[in-house]
């Protein structure tokens, strides 16, 4: 008599399997002892979990992504920097390009080329500073008259302007 | 390495020629000037919050670039006094920013 897949492997399952199995713990306890007293190669694919007390261990931190991600460095392109009711849009196709870091337990919002940074305790306290140094550098170079700068300061006012406008 | 006391930070820079200027928020600004001339792309900001009397080295990498030093050794050498007004304008001179 022809015998379908499932029905033979019921069949060999069926050997192996001296009572019913009720609970995930019976299963586990079932395959622990399967996998010592039969060949090794039937079982080896099972893996048992190794239960864990989340009460024993306080001070351990879930390392889930979320975790990780929350203090991994990001470059930030901005396109508007906004402080109080100051908004400085750079010129379209440009962007500010700000990496925001943890480092020494403070967080920095930096931008390299004008060397302008932020920081504070928080992501957002490092950004939110890091917008308003840049706005008040730039109006208080471009705002300034040129009699009162030296060379390569109105050489930089003509590079920071052409760069962003205040709104 | 020890952060650098903000106070002994702006004894400093207005020793090598920079000037005061009071910042909107929590912030300080100390713009270069030299010749009655103000060269206000160099220069340092210093938090006034009391939550950063000194400046670890972290923020002291990020103050370089506006003071347009090389390296982390020179920030500290303009802040704590050693390098003097004299060897930060030939610094900012071979730079052709005067």
């Amino acid at each position: 008599m022809a015998m379908s897949a499932t029905s033979y492997f019921n069949v060999k399952t069926s050997l192996y399997r001296p009572k019913p199995v009720s609970t995930v713990r019976d299963s586990i306890h079932y395959a622990q002892a399967m996998s010592e007293s039969t060949s090794e190669a039937v079982f080896s694919f099972i893996t048992v979990p190794t239960p864990i007390d989340a009460s024993r261990y306080p001070a351990m931190i879930p390392a889930t992504t979320a975790y990780v991600d929350e203090y991994k460095p990001r470059t930030i392109h901005m396109e508007r920097l906004c402080f109080g009711d100051k908004v400085l849009s750079i010129k379209s196709g440009l962007s500010l390009k700000v990496e925001v870091y943890l480092d020494d337990g403070n967080w920095i919002a930096f931008n390299e080329r004008f060397g302008i940074y932020g920081f504070g305790a928080s992501r957002q306290d490092a950004l939110r500073d890091f917008q308003e140094t840049f706005i008040e550098f730039y109006e208080n170079i471009v705002n300034c008259p040129n009699e009162n700068l030296g060379p390569s300061t109105i050489e930089f006012k003509t590079v920071l302007s052409s760069f962003a406008t205040v709104v | 390495m020890a952060g650098v006391p903000t106070k002994t930070m702006r004894k400093s820079l207005q020793k090598k020629g920079f000037v005061f200027q009071k910042g909107i928020g929590d912030h300080d600004w100390y713009y270069y000037s030299y010749n009655g001339k103000e060269y206000k792309q160099i220069a340092a900001k210093i938090s006034r919050g009391s939550g950063y009397k000194d400046y670890p080295d972290s923020l002291l990498k990020c103050m370089r670039i506006l003071l347009h030093l090389d390296s982390l050794q020179e920030v500290r050498q303009l802040l704590l006094c050693p390098m003097d007004a004299e060897e930060y304008k030939s610094i900012l001179d071979g730079k052709d920013l005067l």
